[in-house]
């Protein structure tokens, strides 16, 4: 039998103790940490021990999913092949900017985009030339204008571009620290001017804590759209991602691996965590964890329905696992196999799930213990809290029995059994 | 004053030992070098209304343990090599430095010893026409350890007092890079028939605790003699580089301090606590 007691105190504080250590030592702000740290311990207080897994893995397994909540889902490069789009990369000197266009223009190239290289550094000597270089190796065109003044720049590349049918621009600003105000101004005025589909922070993926307050100076200043790390082929762990993500909200697009102009990857979300916790293992950790957890309530679940103490709070838990899991950890696999009983066909769309749940959230506790109640007025006051058809209270209520239904077979062929 | 900090403590139920905690942590000085002051101040029984006057005793103990002026051999030329990680600012912190020696009255020559990165050698090339010091190249992709070759020859039969050496910039995971490194340092080493007057890591201040890294296998490559913090005037301070005094006995010997040309000193422990503080 598992035991049912709560995760102790002390294996949720010292596994936590480790993990915020390696946060820490993968370089993810304090105050992300802080804040990542106190929302696990919450959440670790509720989870039941499963005897079949170590306190510290399911503690992990929380993390990980706050963390990939935090970091949320992936975003495509925002490009419309109808349209001229420009793409401004900013960010701080020496974090990888003019190299990180060059690698951008040849992934879009290969997407079948004709893409220019604007050079928009007038302050690092040899900045143009550099871009020249890279640019030319690839074949990838880079706009070549000596003139200092940006107005100047802007009109001359805006015409070549358009002459020219380019369906990307990337302009390559100069490096700039986030307290200069007197250079912010001038990324705001190119902002303004350009109207830019993607404005992009370039950062070093070695920076420490520091990496929250440039995020935050540069988002509020000219408003990203992302980011792009850059030197993920050091060793370091890159919490500066989580750092960034956490105080913009905004999505990081790419990594930058090496000095090639094809070393740009797609950012992966889980592969990072693996790679700040130091444990490559980890997908297949919290799969594992997240199964036994289904495993389990089903079964208690199952329990229940046999007890006859199945209620629609219970059906709301069995439908939203359905949705997460699929049929596997249903409470029907958990059950003496019923002759004739069939999974309602609803359970297979991921849409009526969500509906029938939002039936349940407006129903009254009272009707949840006791959906005999239900009348004609009640009904339709549920269904326009869960802004649906009166319709569809009916097959969720159908759906319902059916599942409580299983109890009362089970007694039907318990007494068979006796009686024969 | 103290009554009014107790109570500051009671109403955020916070110890100054937390504060102190977070103070070092959210400024990269690390896990283990946090934990290592906490309790060496715990156990001193600091007061907890002095532990930032402690803290400011002991960075200074660790900055005055080592030696953090900047070598200078009696016989010219003084070599100096410059290495770290792409985007450090070595090849700014060059121009900076010959700038301010060539000011004291020396004559200085820069190598362009990086000659893989795009733009690197023009952009050494403009500085030393800016400040209108000699310049030894070589075209992209050639041999770094040739063109330091030549560099150092030239420097010798010039009579210059310095000679200051870019290298590429290189990720501490890439080992032929790294190798490459030995490889320029014997070339040095040979030709000049002493070890690099100076071998100096730059460092960006942004950086976290990957400088540890850094470090670890830069040293393992060329004795690294100092730390150039660079980029000291943005908004991180660089707490990463006292754990680095510590524990390896590295200095750091000089920071740079805004974008312009002569924007570099000698490291002073003052101004740093000044802007951690």
């Amino acid at each position: 039998m598992r035991s049912k007691g709560r995760l102790s105190d002390e294996d949720i504080h010292s596994s936590l103790r480790e993990l915020r250590i390696a946060l820490l030592e993968g370089d993810v702000n304090l105050d992300v940490v802080k804040n990542v740290v106190s929302r696990v311990e919450e959440k670790a207080k509720e989870q039941r021990v499963i005897e079949s897994i170590a306190p510290a893995e399911q503690v992990i397994t929380i993390l990980y999913n706050e963390l990939i909540t935090i970091l949320g889902d992936p975003a495509p490069l925002k490009v419309d092949p109808n349209v001229l789009n420009f793409i401004m990369l900013v960010g701080l000197q020496g974090n990888g900017k003019t190299t990180t266009s060059v690698k951008l223009a040849h992934f879009l190239r290969e997407k079948g985009m004709k893409v220019l290289l604007v050079p928009f550094d007038f302050k690092r000597p040899a900045a143009r030339e550099q871009l020249m270089v890279l640019g030319g190796r690839d074949g990838i065109p880079v706009f070549n204008d000596s003139s200092e003044n940006p107005d100047i720049v802007i009109n001359n590349a805006f015409k070549y571009l358009k002459d020219g049918g380019f369906n990307v621009a990337i302009l390559d600003t100069a490096g700039r620290k986030e307290i200069d105000v007197e250079v912010m101004n001038e990324l705001k005025y190119i902002k303004d001017v350009l109207h830019p589909s993607e404005i992009l922070l370039v950062m070093d993926g070695t920076i420490g804590q520091g990496a929250l307050t440039v995020a935050r100076s540069f988002n509020e200043e000219i408003s990203l759209t992302g980011a792009i790390f850059t030197k993920f082929d050091s060793s370091a762990k890159g919490g500066s991602v989580l750092s960034f993500r956490y105080v913009t909200g905004k999505p990081v697009k790419f990594l930058g691996v090496g000095e090639n102009v094809e070393d740009i990857e797609v950012f992966d979300p889980r592969r990072l965590i693996s790679r700040i916790l130091g444990r490559g293992d980890i997908q297949t950790l919290v799969e594992k964890v997240e199964r036994t957890i289904s495993e389990q309530e089903s079964e208690e679940l199952a329990k229940k329905v046999l007890d006859g103490k199945f209620t629609l709070k219970d059906f709301k838990e069995e439908l939203l696992r359905f949705k997460k899991m699929g049929g596997i950890s249903s409470v029907v696999s958990y059950l003496p196999s019923i002759p004739n009983f069939k999974i309602p066909k609803d359970f297979s769309d991921e849409k009526m799930i969500k509906k029938m749940v939002a039936i349940i959230d407006s129903m009254t506790e009272e009707e949840r213990d006791d959906p005999d109640i239900v009348n004609g007025s009640r009904r339709a006051r549920i269904a326009k809290g869960a802004g649906v058809e009166k319709h569809d209270v009916n097959v969720l209520l159908k759906n319902f029995s059916t599942f409580r239904k299983l109890s009362k077979n089970l007694e039907d062929i318990d007494r068979i059994f006796k009686f024969s | 004053m103290r009554i009014l900090s107790k109570i500051k403590c009671l109403l955020t139920g916070k110890s100054s030992f937390d504060e102190i905690e977070d103070f070092l942590l959210s400024n990269d000085f690390g896990v283990d070098f946090t934990s290592s002051i906490l309790t060496e101040m715990k156990e001193n029984k600091i007061n907890s209304h002095n532990l930032m006057e402690a803290f400011k005793d002991k960075v200074e103990a660790i900055v005055s343990a080592v030696d953090s002026s900047m070598r200078i051999n009696n016989i010219p030329p003084t070599v100096y090599l410059f290495v770290g990680s792409n985007g450090s600012g070595k090849t700014t912190t060059i121009a900076k430095i010959a700038n301010k020696l060539k000011k004291n009255g020396k004559s200085v020559l820069v190598v362009a010893g990086d000659t893989f990165r795009a733009g690197a050698i023009e952009q050494l090339s403009e500085w030393a026409d800016r400040i209108q010091v000699p310049v030894v190249k070589q075209a992209l992709g050639s041999d770094p350890a040739s063109v330091i070759y030549d560099g150092l020859d030239s420097g010798i039969v010039r009579k210059v007092d310095f000679i200051l050496i870019d290298t590429s910039g290189r990720v501490e995971t890439k080992k032929n890079l790294i190798g490459e490194l030995k490889k320029i340092y014997s070339v040095i080493s040979k030709k000049i028939e002493r070890v690099p007057d100076e071998i100096l890591l730059v460092l960006d201040a942004y950086i976290g605790q990957n400088a540890l890294s850094q470090i670890d296998i830069f040293k393992e490559a060329v004795p690294i003699t100092g730390i150039v913090l660079s980029k000291f005037d943005g908004s991180a301070s660089g707490g990463i580089v006292l754990p680095i005094i510590q524990q390896y006995g590295i200095p750091v010997k000089l920071m740079g301090t805004g974008e312009g040309i002569e924007d570099i000193e000698a490291f002073s422990c003052e101004k740093y606590l000044k802007k951690l503080v």
